[in-house]
């Protein structure tokens, strides 16, 4: 029940914001008004009971109240770098469809409503891709993500109609089952642009703004992975088949996309790319977790998710900032970025700690986690440094950032803080509207102090993701909770005889049956 | 079998291989409103009339949104295998996913349901796979979202409300996104070199043609139409003649006489 206000006010004044964005200004303004009232709403999701609404139920829990607040937070922090820097005009419209059909997909109990949810959601920020007057790159761009979101999207939906719950998977057929669990687990591959699903992923990074990238790259495709999970640990372990090759396949698609994207990451020349290829590798560690059907990797993969796509927005964010400040994009240009930009030096230090982490934080024993369960050792300890390679592409970044400026850093306008606006001349105001003291022009000062603007909450954002990887927020908790169970009483969501039956013996007892599927 | 969903499944498969197979856009936006509008009745038991009328919206509403983005883009490329081909190979596929209805265990909804889902998925590959445009790709999504949707009634039986009110959206974002793709793109199309433009109906080619990199053929709009005279043969006349029909059966006509 305490979900449906956040959902309420997220995909109205989402659409809202979208339907008027030929106004930019009011569009803008609803937009982030709007977000700012869904992260209160988002504050008070509460972990309770399943409510029934129109023959199913939702419910909320504090992994999504984390989750929501996490992404409307940060999406009002990338919508403040985004004014300062290149303003697609779709973002906050987006943003707030986007996390709320989030929201709905991971609070709602049937999984197949679930992928239609999260399916919609990342259609709809399809959009951001198309910025301005659309060109034939953007173009290009959002037909092969579009196409991707569907096929994926599809996948995911004929899978959870195939099994809908632990004990419709112990009375159908071992091959479909395999069939839907592989393909449930390809469509996440796809959603995340893990290779060899990357071509389009890796298009969206050149093409897209810096600023779209995090709903695009990594919370619509999280929302989906979660759905997934869910889906998976809820209905496929009912198995006696231990789909030995499906899962040798999703792990193959994972090491893949961890060792490539890494690579990628360290020697792409733009840094929109890095941050690109960065998803992807990322992308490869949560697909270890639909890969071990293990009750251990629920948590793991919950909390690596929660700690990725905020790092990859704090991430995503200083690319933008970046590029507007030095007006470039390539990475053997910026030397001395760091000298010349140093909150920007300390966000993306923060960004390093929060992605690779520390032994004792929640993002790096969920990340040992995942590879432990996922592989045997000796692999297990090279794919882990494999992943912990990560330091490399944000340590170069972090060294061309030192190294002596490079002509595109020197030549940068000077830093806006230095530059005073004026205040305003009376002879800019109409007769009869003159002010008794001097007030400075805001619109003089924002494009004074944009620049420091966007740095500063870069810094926010890169704060918030150290906390998150670092389990505050009640992260670990969060995580760790099973999945809300449709209530059996009146006014929960409706159970077919045949699910209300006894569990086999193979269900592991600590997941719940049919309605557990949703978060 | 029953008879009347019998009869639903061959109407949801019709439109569907007039939506891929149809040259005059309108025309295709007409097999696919009628394929929408048909495949939520496919299942037994009914759904609810609230849910079912709001999905019956969406295919509208979807339809709309795509007759939208092709006022100005009046063609489409069609099928190059031809309406005989997408209807034989929607009707194997149907007759496959009949034979094969409880595959997946004991099924929860009419084998009629089935064999629809199987058609419309075979009917969606070819745009999903090689869209000739981006008006195509979009027939070919929305194509397999509705199979999905039957898919899920044959295999689940009939859906919650609450799935069937999230599939509305789902299709109406769908096309709202694709609208918004096929008009920037048509602008993108126009602002081309015209003398490169050949249209799809017309023969042979009017000249070399450097292939946009929208994974399609040169576009065609009012604005090239006007600056390439191609031959225009009798299927052309034939199939324009039929999407004005189908577009005064639905009742507004906003798009420039051509």
């Amino acid at each position: 029940m305490s979900l449906l206000p956040f959902l309420a006010i997220a995909l109205g004044a989402g659409s809202l914001s979208l339907l008027t964005r030929r106004a930019q200004r009011t569009s803008a303004a609803i937009g982030i008004v709007g977000l700012g009232i869904a992260t209160v709403l988002a504050a008070s999701i509460r972990d309770d009971q399943p409510f029934a609404i129109a023959g199913g139920a939702i419910a909320g829990s504090d992994y999504i109240r984390l989750f929501l607040v996490l992404g409307c937070a940060g999406g009002l922090l990338v919508a403040l770098v985004a004014l300062a820097t290149s303003w697609p005009r779709s973002l906050p419209g987006a943003t707030l469809l986007g996390l709320g059909a989030a929201g709905f997909a991971l609070g709602v109990t049937d999984p197949g409503t679930a992928v239609a949810a999260a399916t919609g959601g990342g259609v709809v920020g399809i959009l951001i891709t198309l910025v301005g007057r659309a060109t034939e790159r953007g173009l290009v761009v959002a037909i092969r993500e579009l196409r991707a979101l569907v096929v994926a999207g599809v996948l995911g939906l004929l899978a959870a109609a195939a099994i809908t719950g632990p004990v419709a998977a112990s009375r159908i057929d071992p091959a479909i089952a395999a069939l839907s669990y592989f393909g449930f687990a390809a469509a996440v591959a796809i959603r995340f642009g893990a290779i060899p699903f990357h071509v389009w992923a890796a298009r969206v990074a050149d093409a897209a703004p810096e600023v779209g990238l995090p709903l695009v790259t990594a919370w619509s495709p999280a929302a989906f992975a979660i759905v997934a999970l869910a889906w998976t640990q809820a209905a496929v372990p009912a198995f006696v088949e231990p789909l030995v090759a499906e899962r040798a396949i999703i792990v193959a698609i994972a090491v893949t996309s961890i060792v490539l994207g890494t690579a990628a990451a360290f020697f792409n020349g733009d840094i929109e790319h890095v941050v690109g290829y960065s998803m992807v590798a990322d992308g490869g560690i949560a697909l270890l977790g639909l890969a071990v059907l293990d009750p251990a990797a629920w948590a793991a993969t919950r909390t690596w998710l929660l700690a990725v796509v905020i790092t990859k927005t704090a991430f995503a964010a200083w690319a933008a900032a970046i590029h507007t400040t030095y007006g470039t994009r390539r990475i053997g240009d910026l030397h001395g970025w760091a000298l010349r930009s140093p909150v920007l030096g300390l966000a993306l230090l923060g960004i390093v700690i929060a992605g690779v982490g520390w032994p004792g934080m929640a993002v790096f024993a969920a990340r040992a986690a995942l590879v432990d369960l996922a592989v045997r050792p000796p692999f297990a300890a090279l794919l882990l440094a494999a992943a912990l390679a990560a330091v490399l592409y944000y340590g170069r970044l972090l060294i061309i950032g030192v190294a002596p400026p490079s002509e595109a850093v020197r030549s940068a306008p000077e830093r806006p803080m230095r530059r005073q606006p004026e205040p305003i001349r009376w002879s800019r105001r109409p007769a009869g509207r003159r002010l008794p003291f001097a007030m400075p022009d805001t619109e003089a000062l924002w494009h004074a102090r944009r620049g420091a603007i966007a740095a500063v909450a870069v810094l926010v954002l890169a704060a918030l993701s150290i906390g998150v990887a670092g389990g505050s927020f009640g992260v670990r908790a969060a995580a760790e909770a099973p999945p809300p169970a449709a209530s059996p009483e009146v006014g929960a969501a409706p159970t077919t005889p045949d699910e209300s039956a006894p569990l086999p013996p193979e269900t592991s007892p600590d997941v719940s049956p049919e309605a557990s599927t949703g978060d | 079998m029953t008879p009347w969903l019998a009869a639903l499944a061959v109407a949801v498969v019709a439109g569907g291989v007039v939506a891929v197979s149809a040259r005059e856009a309108r025309a295709a936006i007409l097999g696919l409103t009628v394929c929408g509008v048909t495949a939520p009745l496919l299942a037994d038991p009914l759904p609810a009339p609230l849910p079912l009328a709001a999905r019956l919206l969406a295919a509208i509403l979807a339809g709309y949104l795509l007759w939208i983005s092709v006022r100005e883009r009046p063609l489409t490329r069609g099928s190059r295998l031809g309406w005989p081909v997408e209807a034989l190979l929607a009707g194997a596929a149907a007759v496959a996913g009949l034979g094969a209805a409880g595959f997946a265990g004991p099924a929860g909804g009419p084998p009629e349901a089935e064999a629809a889902a199987f058609a419309l998925g075979a009917l969606a590959v070819g745009p999903i796979l090689r869209a000739a445009d981006v008006f195509r790709l979009a027939i070919g999504l929305l194509l397999a979202v509705l199979g999905a949707g039957v898919g899920r009634v044959a295999l689940a039986g009939t859906p919650a409300p609450l799935d069937q009110l999230v599939i509305a959206g789902l299709t109406i974002a769908l096309a709202a996104a694709v609208g918004t793709i096929a008009r920037n793109e048509a602008r993108v199309a126009a602002a081309a070199p015209s003398s490169t433009v050949r249209l799809p109906a017309a023969g042979p080619a009017v000249a070399p043609l450097p292939r946009l990199s929208v994974n399609a053929a040169p576009r065609v709009t009012v604005a090239t139409a006007r600056t390439v005279q191609p031959r225009r043969g009798p299927g052309f006349r034939v199939t324009n003649a039929l999407g004005g029909v189908a577009a005064s059966a639905i009742g507004r006509v906003r798009g420039r006489r051509r």
